[in-house]
């Protein structure tokens, strides 16, 4: 009687299937015995049975929509799917209702009778996405269901936008999480904070879990395509199930699993070149050569005359002169970048009909570096699978196995190749890159950077397995056993070698380096969950588990010097004349937890949360090693009180408050901080060969430290308008974090440097706004805009007891790790002006306040001239289809922030660190130049006339910006021109990345970390833009 | 059917119950993980060589400070020693550099050399200290143990020595566990009697009980004679011209330590840990082990082209100190290089580069020897040595009005730098104050560049006239203030127990 089509792959199954089959076939008999008895008395249908074949279409596209659940509203047990090309078979007995859905769709209802034979559905999106599942820790909820703050990246937005790194993704799409590029060479990091600072010590930033597998460190390793979702865990309700590993927020991401009932293989691609973005407009080598001439004339017009030989003889080394004479001068700049290409490619094949699903697949990603010798290739395969053994126990297997190999530029290249004189020649007669000695120190005198990044080796192989086993058991109904096992495993190498021709390589024959860092984790989660819903205005989810996660850390490290040639490399070092270090490092964690959450909903619009986690850590001496992290939340769906009535309703779609309370914890401490230990110490008491010794190290260890403790408020609300064209999410937080590890200075007479201890405390509070518009959706064209917003202050609220500053960029009242402080700026000396504060100083000169008025320029003098930390940030991203043609335009801002930005102050006069200089810099000042802020040059270097030294306030600019990220214009096929030849879905892009950035800035990046830090620095590694060419085919 | 269904669910849940069970059983015995790379002061301190051990991590706190640029502290900012004129354009670390030789307005409280001396010599009085409080613990033998008692409480004197010189009253921590220190962050200033008190037990307890010069595999480490030098140079401070002399008396007759024959054999590397020394701060060849010295002072290059350097102009002599030698005087040719080569091995004429053109010192030439570079080098840089305590014992015994005793000695050091007695060469003998002055000379000649002079200054009460007369940079700015250092910024931030008031006048 009824049928069910399971399509071909069932052809040759296992007898189990075959039974499975009969006994569905028994319960679909059974149902529809029953509805016979109900119905038969009302709808006397001569009970005609009829094949009904259809097709699913999205309404938009037209193109097939695969496993869209079909049900018969009259027999809801004989519901099925639409298959890869969105056909459906079903047997329809008389009159019938069926119900399409599909997640992302509105679910849409059709009456067909036993005389249709063929029919076409067209679903429409479902843009209020509040059916979305959501993934929670050990768990999973409706969007609509949600009490805290969660935000979520779907794969597909993700699949839009080809990004080599997670993170990156992120980046001005989620509200509240805020993500800065740690550097631009290929495979180069980010830093994710969510939510503000959160700690002194900014640990590791937040918590990745990967399939259910807590990691550490970035997962650059993960392609970005093999994502199913990002749920970035924000409040503490949410990320309170994660305890004292929470505090810096939780990033959730599920890889793609294959989809019930649906087959497909993907091949996703492209291909693109990378030019610097933004570079310095450096003067030419006549301009540059005069500029000298004058500076040093300028010291004593009298020993060296402006256009004297003997003066050129001292301003210029003999190459120089040479070069001189012939008129030649050398652009360093393009000698060490280049266009470098890009590409990826990712095939997938994803098979979920029947009782295994598997995904699989595999990425290559090959990125050139824009300086030479630089570069990132990454192979990564992805296998998941899952098998239902019976319908009680199913098994898993997640996989990601990933090959990184990275040659780095070797320290400066960059950095050199723009310091560099013009008039020295880059390479010598025979080709190769020209490298000088210094007489009188008998050293190289400078790296030439073309041989640093052509000839120096910097190799890093990253190798990881993600990885985990679980086992889901339904107990009885409702009760749910799951046991997963994870594992991440991940080495790195890292290979230098210095040859001969480079600074480091040159007095010592060579410097070779070896490091080998690794780590094993392990965790075991057990976890039981209980749905429990006793009666229609009632239910209740009981989660409960039992945790454990190990780690072992090994590192070593060994360099050796003095090779006979520069060909053997780093690949035999006991050839090396002196061993100059070795050294290892090892260690274990264990983390054991309890955790449990309880959600119960009333009515299906007042929801609340109970969640708390109970968290062992070995980090932590025996008397503070537990901690206990709860969590309270509750939510109010508004929109679904029956007094909203219906007119109301008609113009809002959805309204929800959400309030949430809880602790978080951050166990971030190196394993050794609770320890006094003692180095090795050799003497060497005969001259020749040393004694092994020890000696106290500097830290004084603390047995006492405990967890960092935060308590999070965070009050929200979900609205949704104009048939959903309108949401809206807002959320406010409050943050006290207390028992804030600071690592404390010691006075040196106690022999110790520092001791971390858990005193200070700070304050974060915070908005982050999140909007989506559909101003137009009509069939042809559509527009989309997501916008969010988000800011955050922070502020320390206690250091010591009596101490509102410990340094001068720790202050309370103020954030942490976000202060500039420096000297104040106050113009540049004229004729007549009083020299006191700076006795050596000249007219032209850089002038700063005495800020304490002691007479003298003293480092007391310095102050606070900027903070980092930017007022707002955010994106505007903009969708527009016509038809097929689509394109989306991605902008990020930020504005509020201060850069510490030395690069570009550095490279506007001679003296100011660098040897070159920006073609604004020619306004220098002369006596006859007086009104400019472009200092004299100065022969003898920056520091001697501008007393104190260093930099000043003159270095902190305003970093406001807005960049636009990317524009793509992509194509969708038709699916009538693409089923002629068997394709699924055809998608071709083209994709400029950083086409444009508007700001006042001065500098290169007004995005790059402000701080004072010198290793973030612009002119490190520079930045690029990218044009794409790109592909997404399904079949 | 439905009991047996039942029953099975029942028995499945106890199942997950009794694994789970099973599971947390001895899970709060994993988080016992203590890590395994490295030792703590306990475990150290527990036998015969954990305490030799201990005992090598505090002399490599000596090697840690004078591998630094510290070294430079007692060199420069006196008539023997400056920082050339070039160095500050080289930016802040070197600004504060020059500062201790300039005593310029970032001679503060916060200049890295004030603060760094200050640093590693408490790092190495931490180190004694631990060694003190644990050392009578252990078992081992009473010989052993007051052997390495002796070496702990030398190295301790030696530290506080240089602290309580440079910058007075200084807090005073000791193997004696302190509350105030664990409450306050820090102990008090100790009056410098308090310290100089310690010291000089320090000292007499290591006179008594380390072995002599030349014991078996002493070698460079503190001997009963190291001990009694230095307790004779701390008298000598003291002005307690008494002690100072009997104290060194001993060392001028015994056999184990005479004057090395030609003061030029002193500077060649074959020849460290020789005959007339007495404490030698170790270096060596390995990786960590080299200092940095012979790079500030350019001893390298000197008649070869090979060794190279870096910098190298950093620390020159003084004109005064170039000039003060007699003619004939061989330590002066043992002392400076006046001639530069390039790499190739021809003359460089650095003359129209400022004070760079001047002459050098020499005295840690590497280029005979076995380091690699001049930011590497092996020499050892000497402490104490025979010469020194014969100057110190004719200090004595003219302040004690023997004037002809101090002139026999003061004639041994110039005999054997090549000059005849000094009433001979002189035709004139000397009063009292005319030897002060002239030992003063001589000390700078014998042991210049060696890091006495700032302290032989000091003491004397010579330090503000001799600096305003013969060191250029430093006449203008020292004064009276200048005696003594700025008590530390991080140690004042940090110590609660110090007020500010409690800062070193003028600071």
């Amino acid at each position: 009687m009824a049928q069910i089509h399971y399509g071909t792959i069932y052809a040759g199954q296992q007898p189990l299937v075959v039974l499975k089959i009969l006994v569905m076939k028994n319960i679909t008999s059974f149902y529809l015995l029953l509805l016979f008895v109900c119905l038969g008395m009302q709808v006397r249908v001569q009970a005609q049975t009829n094949q009904l074949h259809g097709r699913v279409l999205d309404a938009t596209s037209k193109k097939p929509l695969p496993f869209v659940t079909i049900t018969n509203t009259a027999n809801k047990k004989a519901s099925q799917k639409s298959d890869a090309d969105g056909n459906f078979s079903m047997a329809v007995t008389g009159r019938s209702t069926l119900l399409f859905s599909y997640v992302g769709y509105k679910s849409h209802t059709v009456n067909v009778s036993p005389a249709d034979t063929g029919i076409t559905v067209t679903m429409e999106t479902d843009i209020s996405g509040l059916s979305e599942v959501v993934v929670i820790g050990y768990g999973q909820q409706q969007k609509k269901d949600l009490t805290s703050a969660v935000a979520s990246i779907s794969g597909k937005e993700l699949s839009e936008m080809p990004v080599t790194n997670i993170n990156s993704a992120l980046q001005s799409r989620v509200p509240g999480v805020q993500v800065t590029n740690g550097g631009f060479e290929p495979g180069g990091g980010t830093n994710i904070k969510i939510r503000g600072i959160n700690s002194l010590t900014e640990g590791s930033g937040p918590t990745y879990v990967v399939d259910g597998v807590i990691m550490t460190g970035d997962i650059r390793e993960i392609n970005p395509y093999d994502i199913e979702s990002i749920d970035v865990l924000k409040d503490a309700s949410a990320a309170a199930i994660y305890g004292a590993r929470a505090a810096a927020g939780v990033v959730i991401i599920t890889t793609k699993k294959a989809k019930a009932g649906r087959a497909s293989v993907d091949y996703n691609g492209y291909y693109g070149i990378q030019k610097i973005s933004r570079a310095y407009d450096f003067i030419d080598a006549k301009d540059y050569a005069n500029l000298r001439r004058v500076a040093l004339s300028d010291e004593d017009p009298v020993a060296w005359p402006l256009n004297d030989p003997k003066t050129d003889s001292v301003v210029f080394s003999p190459r120089e002169l040479q070069s001189l004479a012939a008129g030649k001068s050398y652009n360093w700049v393009d000698a060490i970048t280049q266009v470098a290409p890009i590409q990826s490619h990712t095939l997938s094949i994803s098979n979920g009909i029947g009782r295994n699903k598997v995904y699989l697949s595999g990425n290559y990603l090959n990125q050139g570096g824009i300086i030479i010798g630089s570069n990132m290739k990454r192979y990564s395969v992805k296998g998941n699978m899952e098998s239902s053994v019976t319908d009680k126990l199913t098994m898993g297997l997640n996989t990601n196995i990933s090959h990184i190999e990275t040659d780095g530029v070797s320290k400066n290249a960059y950095y050199n190749a723009v310091t560099m004189s013009p008039l020295r020649p880059i390479y010598d007669s025979t080709g190769k890159p020209l490298v000088e000695v210094d007489p009188s120190s008998g050293r190289i005198s400078a790296d030439n950077p073309v041989a640093l990044a052509k000839d120096a080796i910097n190799h890093s192989v990253d190798d990881r397995f993600i990885g985990n086993l679980f086992l889901e058991y339904k107990v009885i109904a409702g009760l749910n056993f799951r046991s997963n096992l994870g594992l991440d495993v991940y080495k790195n190498q890292r290979f230098e070698y210095y040859p001969r021709n480079t600074y480091d390589g040159y007095a010592p024959l060579g410097v070779a380096k070896v490091q080998n860092f690794g780590y094993r984790d392990w965790v075991w989660e057990n976890t039981l969950t209980y749905d429990y819903n006793p009666s229609e205005n009632h239910s209740l989810n009981i989660l409960g588990g039992y945790t454990t996660q190990k780690r072992r850390q090994e590192y070593n490290f060994e360099q050796a010097s003095g090779f006979p040639t520069d060909e053997l490399t780093y690949k035999n070092m006991s050839l090396a004349a002196r061993r100059d270090n070795i050294s290892s490092d090892y260690w274990n964690r264990v983390i054991n937890s309890f955790l449990g959450r309880v959600i119960y909903k009333f009515k299906d619009r007042y929801i609340f949360n109970v969640t708390a986690r109970y968290d062992g850590s070995s980090n932590f001496g025996a008397e503070n090693r537990h901690g206990f992290f709860p969590s309270v939340s509750g939510a109010w769906r508004l929109i679904d009180e029956p007094f909203i009535g219906f007119k109301m309703k008609s113009l809002v779609n959805d309204a929800k408050i959400r309030v949430s309370y809880g602790v978080v914890g951050n166990q971030d401490i190196g394993y050794d901080r609770i320890y006094t230990r003692m180095d090795a110490a050799a003497y060497p008491f005969n001259g020749s060969s040393q004694s092994t010794g020890y000696q106290l190290g500097g830290n004084a260890g603390n047995s006492a430290l405990k967890w960092e403790s935060q308590r999070q408020f965070n009050a929200g609300f979900d609205l949704a308008l104009h048939s959903s064209r309108v949401q809206l999410t807002f959320d406010f937080y409050n943050k006290d974090i207390r028992n804030l590890l600071l690592d404390q200075a010691l006075a040196p007479s106690q022999g110790f440097s520092n001791k971390m201890i858990n005193v200070a405390a700070m304050n974060t509070r915070g908005v982050d706004i999140g909007l989506k518009l559909y101003p137009v959706k009509t069939p042809n064209f559509d527009w989309q805009v997501n916008l969010n917003w988000s800011k955050y202050k922070s502020k320390i609220t206690a250091l010591l007891p009596g101490r509102d500053s410990l340094s001068p960029t720790l202050k309370v009242g103020e954030a942490p790790n976000s202060l500039i402080v420096d000297y104040v700026y106050d113009g540049l000396y004229q004729q007549g002006d009083d020299f006191k504060l700076n006795p050596s100083g000249r007219p032209g000169d850089i002038k700063v306040k005495d800020i304490n008025n002691y007479g003298v320029i003293n480092p007391y003098d310095r102050t606070i001239v900027g903070r980092t930390t930017p007022k707002g940030w955010g994106g505007v991203w903009n969708y527009f289809r016509y038809k097929r043609v689509s394109m989306t335009v991605f902008a990020t801002y930020m504005y509020g922030h201060d850069v510490y930005d030395k690069a570009y102050t550095d490279y506007l006069y001679l003296g100011g660190g660098r040897n070159v200089i920006v073609k604004e810099g020619l306004k220098y000042w002369t006596p006859t130049n007086t009104n400019t802020d472009v200092p004299r040059p100065n022969a003898f270097g920056s520091s001697l006339r501008m007393l104190p030294q260093g930099s000043s306030s003159f270095a902190t600019e305003k970093g406001d910006f807005i960049r636009i990220r990317d524009i793509t214009m992509s194509y969708d096929f038709s699916p009538d021109l693409l089923s002629r030849i068997k394709v699924r879905s055809l998608r071709a892009y083209v994709q400029v990345m950083e086409p444009f950035l508007f700001t006042s800035y001065r500098g290169i990046d007004p995005e790059i970390n402000g701080n004072m830090d010198p290793s973030v620095r612009a002119d490190i590694y520079p930045r690029y833009r990218t044009f794409l060419l790109g592909v997404n085919l399904g079949l | 059917m439905l009991f047996t269904h039942k029953y099975s669910n029942v028995s499945k849940i106890s199942l997950i119950f009794i694994m789970t069970g099973m599971l947390l059983a001895g899970c709060s015995k994993q988080l016992d993980i203590k890590p395994e790379v490295f030792i703590s002061p306990e475990e150290l301190y527990k036998d015969e060589a954990g305490v030799k051990s201990g005992i090598v991590g505090i002399y490599r706190q000596l090697l840690e400070l004078k591998r630094s640029d510290y070294v430079i502290v007692g060199m420069v900012g006196t008539d023997e020693g400056k920082t050339t004129l070039f160095v500050p354009t080289w930016g802040t670390y070197w600004q504060n550099f020059c500062a201790v030789n300039t005593y310029s307005t970032l001679m503060t409280a916060q200049n890295d050399v004030v603060q760094g001396f200050w640093i590693d010599c408490y790092r190495g009085i931490t180190n004694a200290n631990i060694a003190i409080r644990s050392i009578p613990g252990v078992a081992i033998s009473d010989a052993t143990k007051n052997q390495a008692l002796g070496e702990a409480k030398f190295m301790r004197a030696l530290f506080y020595f240089y602290l309580v010189q440079a910058y007075g009253a200084v807090p005073m921590p000791t193997e004696e566990v302190s509350t105030v220190a664990d409450q306050k962050g820090g102990l008090p200033r100790s009056s410098e009697e308090e310290v100089y008190k310690l010291i000089v037990s320090d000292l007499q307890f290591a006179a008594a009980n380390l072995t002599a010069k030349g014991g078996e595999g002493n070698t460079g480490r503190a001997t009963k004679e190291a001990a009694a030098a230095l307790l004779g140079k701390v008298y000598l401070t003291r002005k307690d011209w008494n002690n100072a002399k009997t104290t060194l008396e001993p060392l001028l007759t015994a056999s184990n330590t005479t004057l090395m024959a030609n003061y030029a054999d002193l500077f060649v590397e074959a020849n460290e840990n020789n005959i007339e020394s007495l404490f030698e701060v170790q270096f060596s060849n390995e990786n960590n082990n080299t200092s940095n010295l012979a790079n500030n002072l350019g001893c390298w290059q000197i008649n070869s082209p090979e060794l190279p350097g870096a910098g190298g102009h950093v620390i020159i002599p003084t004109d005064y100190f170039f000039n003060s030698f007699e003619d004939g005087d061989k330590r002066k040719d043992a002392t400076f290089r006046t001639l530069f080569f390039d790499k190739d091995g021809n003359p460089v004429d650095y003359s129209w580069w400022s004070d760079v053109g001047k002459p050098h010192i020499k005295k840690f030439d590497i280029t005979k020897g076995v380091s690699v570079s001049g930011g590497q080098s092996s020499r050892n840089l000497y402490y104490l040595r025979l010469a020194d305590v014969i100057l110190m014992y004719a200090e004595a015994q003219n302040e004690l009005g023997n004037t002809a005793v101090a002139m026999q000695n003061l004639n041994r050091i110039r005999n054997r730098a090549g000059l005849q007695n000094y009433e001979t060469a002189h035709g004139a003998t000397l009063t009292q104050d005319q030897l002060r002055k002239e030992l003063m000379l001589e000390r700078m000649r014998e042991l210049g560049f060696e890091g006495w002079r700032w302290f032989d200054l000091k003491r004397t009460g010579t330090l503000l006239t001799e600096v305003k007369a013969h060191n250029i940079d430093a006449a203008p700015n020292i004064t009276e203030k200048h005696l003594l250092y700025p008590i530390p910024t991080r140690e004042f931030e940090n110590n609660q127990s110090l007020k500010l008031s409690d800062q070193n006048p003028g600071y």
